[in-house]
């Protein structure tokens, strides 16, 4: 379902004077606490919460001597290596040659046969970008697959709503709602 | 099989998430190399050496474990003895090392022996050897050849290319990896007990498999006298 008829979906219960930038920062911080249940799940698949952004540029910072990719959106702060950064893929497919890890990571591989051995490439977060080390140059465009809130998503896009779990988001952003006042049209709505 | 698809294998199978990949392939460089150091016949290297001008023949970089040294005799690999009195010291001046004989430093045994070399272990006029552990080299003495056959024991894993695992040794790597995984948490002693047990009987198939006629022969010969008792 598009993220523009989720949100008009929960006007239409609670009432259209409710602006949709306020629905869909309602269903954000439910749909956040569902991805944080999701997280204590010993089998987790986050492919549905995955929006793909293709073609993204890497570059490369020649003071730290990384190549790196900024980041296209935010993502979900997970407290995981991926952190936000589910898949990253050349455009040709997928496969395990690009995998999260951890400044601990490299500092305690440094020099042992697994960084000389292996031809796969690490990358963590770093900020508003992706770092990658054993990287191949002359790679120039990555896909993404990342994990992005509710309200980044494009009112066009569509979202698959957690089988089960559809009814306790939206429940869970009414409830939210119905104990503010609907925003007027003079409020100013802050990013 | 390629040692990183043997990592993907292992995660993929053990449900691992993949953020754990760099760690378990260091683990599995460190299942092989256990195997083949001390349990697998494979990562045996055979190289031919030229001594080096004090007659010494460096280890390897690549090089675990020493195995022998020795040289070709009508096509055939003849040990050299080992002697642990052949002097191993050096006389150096600036950063150059050179032999004093008057030290004793390089001067050839004389043992008054049968001529030629003899059986692997016995005693020869040529060819002898003292590895200098600390220097990393071996000393030789009254080798007869320019360049001599030096086996080692090797990881098994190669540094500038790929390393190719055999499939049969896959149920001992995966065990030896969830073990050592399983360390370092004490909810876990049991369970890392455990899996040790079922590394053990995993090289123990191994072995079995792996031990031949020829070996058993030889483990029959070691200690027995052909005659029969009566």
């Amino acid at each position: 379902m598009i993220k523009k008829k989720i949100i008009d979906g929960v006007r239409n219960i609670i009432g259209y004077k409710y602006d949709r930038r306020q629905v869909s920062w309602a269903i954000d911080l439910a749909y956040r606490q569902y991805i944080y249940d999701l997280m204590q799940m010993k089998e987790r698949n986050y492919d549905f919460l995955i929006k793909e952004y293709q073609n993204q540029t890497v570059s490369y910072d020649s003071t730290k001597e990384v190549h790196y990719i900024d980041l296209p959106a935010a993502v979900v702060g997970l407290p995981t290596k991926e952190e936000g950064v589910i898949h990253i893929n050349t455009a040709t497919g997928a496969d395990l040659d690009y995998y999260p890890m951890t400044i601990d990571d490299l500092e305690y591989s440094g020099g042992l046969d697994s960084s000389v051995v292996e031809t796969h490439t690490g990358y963590m977060v770093v900020g508003n970008r992706i770092e990658f080390y054993n990287f191949n140059s002359a790679i120039t465009k990555l896909n993404l697959d990342l994990a992005i809130s509710f309200d980044d998503f494009d009112m066009t896009d569509d979202i698959v709503m957690p089988g089960g779990k559809d009814y306790d988001i939206v429940q869970a952003a009414i409830n939210m709602l119905l104990q503010k006042r609907p925003m007027e049209k003079s409020d100013k709505y802050e990013q | 099989m390629d040692i990183e698809d043997v990592v993907r294998f292992i995660l993929w199978t053990t449900k691992r998430p993949k953020s754990e990949r760099k760690r378990y392939l260091e683990l599995v460089i460190w299942a092989y190399r256990d195997m083949c150091l001390n349990h697998v016949k494979d990562g045996i290297k055979v190289t031919k050496q030229a001594p080096t001008s004090i007659n010494t023949v460096p280890f390897p970089d690549d090089m675990e474990d020493f195995v022998a040294v020795g040289e070709p005799v009508n096509g055939k690999f003849i040990p050299y003895s080992r002697r642990d009195d052949i002097i191993i010291t050096t006389t150096v001046t600036g950063s150059i090392e050179s032999l004093d004989p008057s030290d004793g430093e390089g001067v050839d045994i004389n043992d008054q022996m049968n001529g030629g070399f003899s059986a692997s272990g016995g005693a020869n006029i040529y060819g002898y050897y003292r590895v200098d552990e600390e220097n990393r080299r071996l000393f030789l003495n009254k080798q007869t050849r320019s360049e001599v056959i030096l086996i080692y024991k090797t990881s098994g894993v190669k540094l500038s290319e790929t390393t190719y695992v055999p499939k049969k040794y896959l149920k001992a790597i995966i065990n030896f990896v969830l073990w050592q995984d399983s360390l370092g948490d004490d909810n876990k002693i049991g369970v890392s007990t455990q899996r040790q047990i079922n590394y053990n009987h995993a090289i123990q198939e191994i072995k079995e498999r792996e031990f031949s006629i020829d070996d058993l022969m030889d483990e029959i010969y070691r200690g027995n006298q052909l005659s029969p008792r009566r």
